[in-house]
């Protein structure tokens, strides 16, 4: 492809021009076929209306004009224009002035259409009796086969000029009306003139103007260009001016617009998590050197050394933890993950998880309760949801204090199934609970560290549960206890 | 020298002392930022380090809130924050320096060095009055061509008398530079420490150079 077809600018102007040029045609073609034909039509009406005049004219008075009769003297006659007045020659008889005043009548009658009007009378045998004087030595020959009292028209050459002729005929004489085709060809050749120089006047107005009309339409497509291009990573709070005009480009730049922020904004969420991951990292890092960097300045007892290792273990086995629970959300968010979806009876999962974690509340001395148990199964990832619900088991013993209770229950309620952990822990403040899904958000800080979170597990807990096409909701009263329920659709 | 630790990790903080500690500094931890701005303004440090993802008020706060007090008592932030802007909201807030986590142990205790030597006139790493010399890195006095052997305590004092040299100091600022917070100001302890020092440092030499100014304190100076 050439490059200047790239620009839509030049491609616009080069159909723009087309099309101008096509409509110019057409219009040129159509206006000479229409001009033309309706001349030639109007032509050959009047030649029509003229002959059936000079007929109806001639026709009373026909038995005066005997054939082969001084038509030589009439077309002398005719000549001299304008007409003699009937006094100023007498008669020579009154039967060749009564026809001399015939044929000035028709004559005169001729003056008053055009003087290019040829005008012509035969006898029966062809002979001509009368011809007007425009004709001189010319006569009008016409080679149809004429019927009588019928008018046609027809075209004819007199010398080098191709004449349009009316014939009638009646029993006495052939009339003929004629008048040159160089008129109405001159008109039509300036017309074509006109034409031709028109064209190329137009058809460079419509490629400058339209040139000019695209470049100016394009301007704000170029500014959007520009500034969209300037737009990086690094920039994707900034956007494009918005057009005070709701047009095609001002919907374009309202769309793009929309874009940047949405790209701004899962860039910013990126960034956050990266910042935030990199920070929960290098918590257990910054221990983890510290303290072996400070083991190994000076001397210490083989106590110290131990104390050091565990809790450098310690801090390793969390940095495990995060790394696996990243991990986990990493492929969530790429959508890489394979979920095993199969029948699972929840009852028999609670069961297990009951089981699992009883010895993890006895630690605290809390009472881990199983209060309901209906009997669902439904289609799931067994190990997903198992984690699901130990991540919300295990929170609900780690912040619930000594001595306290928590209950799991497994019902069934408008077609979903629904798993409840209640505890009587410290609860979560009412502002909060819209955030503890959040990644590495943590109500207590300090508090969630010690008991070894990873601040990602309940954003795992939620990303199960909509992979299952689920819920959860939290209810929470501070310092009473809270509620995690999570639904599933059962299928 | 007494340094005021804010960390709210305990681990992070129990090691930092531990290895000042072992360095002969004096260190006190607080684990929120309210508890650091209250420990700060009450009592007296040579060198805050400041953590700034703190409970209750952060670091930065804590920092700007000291700055429009009376405090110029260095600050050396220490965080996990590594992005520039941190940085420059950090020392802007009125920080002295900026350290990020995960540290080597060996460059906090450089910055802790260099950050001492700003708020004295002593630009060396090696304190000295008189023929008295005393090494801030390896901890080693001498005096003349005798090399002396310094306990921790005895080691911050001298430093401490050193850095402030020429100035009487009574015995309360003493014990807020050299004993930590729970250090009971009823006893003798410092006028015993100082007698250490001074049969270390001052006999067997005609010149002395620690002086007691009576019924206010000590003096260390070259007359």
């Amino acid at each position: 492809m050439p490059s200047w077809t790239k620009s839509i600018r030049v491609r616009l102007t080069f159909w723009y021009t087309l099309l101008v040029l096509s409509t110019l045609l057409l219009f040129g073609g159509i206006s000479y076929y229409v001009v033309s034909s309706t001349l030639s039509e109007k032509l050959d009406m009047s030649l029509r209306k003229e002959v059936r005049w000079v007929r109806d004219f001639i026709e009373p008075q026909a038995s005066k004009l005997r054939p082969g009769k001084r038509t030589v003297d009439v077309r002398i006659r005719a000549k001299a224009k304008p007409a003699p007045p009937p006094t100023a020659a007498p008669p020579v008889d009154s039967v060749s002035s009564e026809i001399d005043e015939i044929w000035n009548q028709v004559y005169r009658h001729t003056l008053q259409s055009s003087a290019k009007t040829y005008i012509q009378f035969n006898d029966r045998s062809g002979t001509i009796i009368y011809r007007s004087d425009n004709l001189a030595a010319d006569s009008l020959v016409v080679q149809d086969t004429l019927a009588l009292y019928a008018t046609i028209v027809t075209t004819t050459h007199i010398a080098s000029e191709v004449v349009r002729v009316a014939v009638f005929r009646d029993q006495n004489f052939t009339y003929l009306v004629g008048y040159p085709l160089s008129d109405l060809r001159d008109l039509l050749e300036s017309l074509y003139w006109i034409f031709l120089v028109l064209l190329p006047i137009a058809l460079t107005i419509s490629v400058v103007g339209g040139f000019m009309l695209a470049k100016k339409s394009l301007r704000p497509v170029e500014d959007i260009t520009t500034r969209a291009r300037r737009i990086t990573a690094e920039n994707l709070d900034q956007t494009i001016p918005a057009r005070s005009v709701d047009d095609e480009l001002g919907r374009l730049t309202g769309t793009i617009n929309d874009m940047i922020g949405r790209l701004h904004a899962s860039f910013a969420q990126v960034k956050q998590f990266s910042a935030d991951a990199s920070h929960e990292l290098r918590t257990p890092l910054t221990i983890v050197r510290g303290e072996i960097e400070l083991a190994l300045r000076n001397p210490k007892t083989p106590d110290d050394y131990r104390r050091v290792l565990e809790s450098t273990l310690e801090e390793v086995m969390r940095m495990n933890a995060i790394v696996e629970n990243l991990l986990v959300l990493a492929k969530a968010d790429q959508g890489s993950f394979r979920a095993e979806f199969a029948e699972v009876d929840l009852g028999e999962l609670v069961d297990e998880l009951y089981e699992d974690t009883e010895v993890l509340a006895g630690r605290k001395h809390i009472h881990l309760e199983l209060k309901k148990k209906a009997l669902i199964t439904l289609v799931g990832d067994r190990i997903r949801l198992r984690q699901l619900f130990l991540n919300l088991i295990d929170n609900a013993i780690k912040y619930t204090p000594e001595g306290g209770s928590v209950s799991l229950t497994v019902d069934r309620q408008d077609g979903m199934a629904l798993f409840r952990v209640e505890d009587t822990g410290m609860g979560i403040p009412q502002e909060e609970i819209g955030k503890i899904f959040d990644r590495f958000y943590r109500v207590d800080k300090a508090r969630s560290r010690e008991m070894g979170g990873s601040g990602l597990g309940l954003s795992i807990a939620r990303w199960i549960a909509e992979m299952h096409r689920g819920t959860i909701t939290v209810t929470s009263e501070l310092h009473k206890g809270s509620s995690f329920t999570v639904s599933l659709p059962i299928n | 020298m007494r340094i005021l630790v804010v960390e709210d990790e305990k681990k992070v903080a129990r090691f930092i002392q531990q290895g000042l500690e072992e360095e002969r500094y004096t260190v006190d931890i607080a684990f929120d930022g309210e508890q650091g701005l209250q420990m700060a303004q009450s009592q007296s440090y040579d060198l805050i380090i400041m953590d700034i993802m703190l409970p209750r008020k952060n670091g930065i706060e804590v920092t700007r809130e000291l700055r429009t007090g009376e405090g110029n008592t260095p600050i050396l932030m220490l965080t996990a924050k590594s992005a520039i802007e941190d940085k420059v909201v950090g020392l802007d807030s009125g920080a002295d320096d900026y350290l990020t986590k995960p540290f080597a142990f060996a460059e906090l205790l450089a910055r802790v060095r260099s950050l001492m030597r700003r708020g004295s006139m002593e630009k060396s790493t090696i304190l000295s009055v008189a023929d008295l010399e005393l090494d801030t890195i390896t901890h080693k006095a001498r005096r003349g061509s005798r090399t002396i052997e310094l306990t921790a305590k005895e080691y911050a004092l001298l430093e401490f008398l050193l850095r402030n040299r020429d100035r009487v100091l009574s015995r309360t600022i003493i014990s807020e530079h050299i004993w930590d917070y729970n250090f009971d100001t009823g006893t003798n302890l410092i006028d015993v420490y100082v007698n250490h020092l001074r049969s270390k440092i001052d006999s067997g030499f005609d010149r002395k150079l620690i002086h007691t100014v009576r019924g206010v304190g000590y003096v260390l100076k070259e007359e």
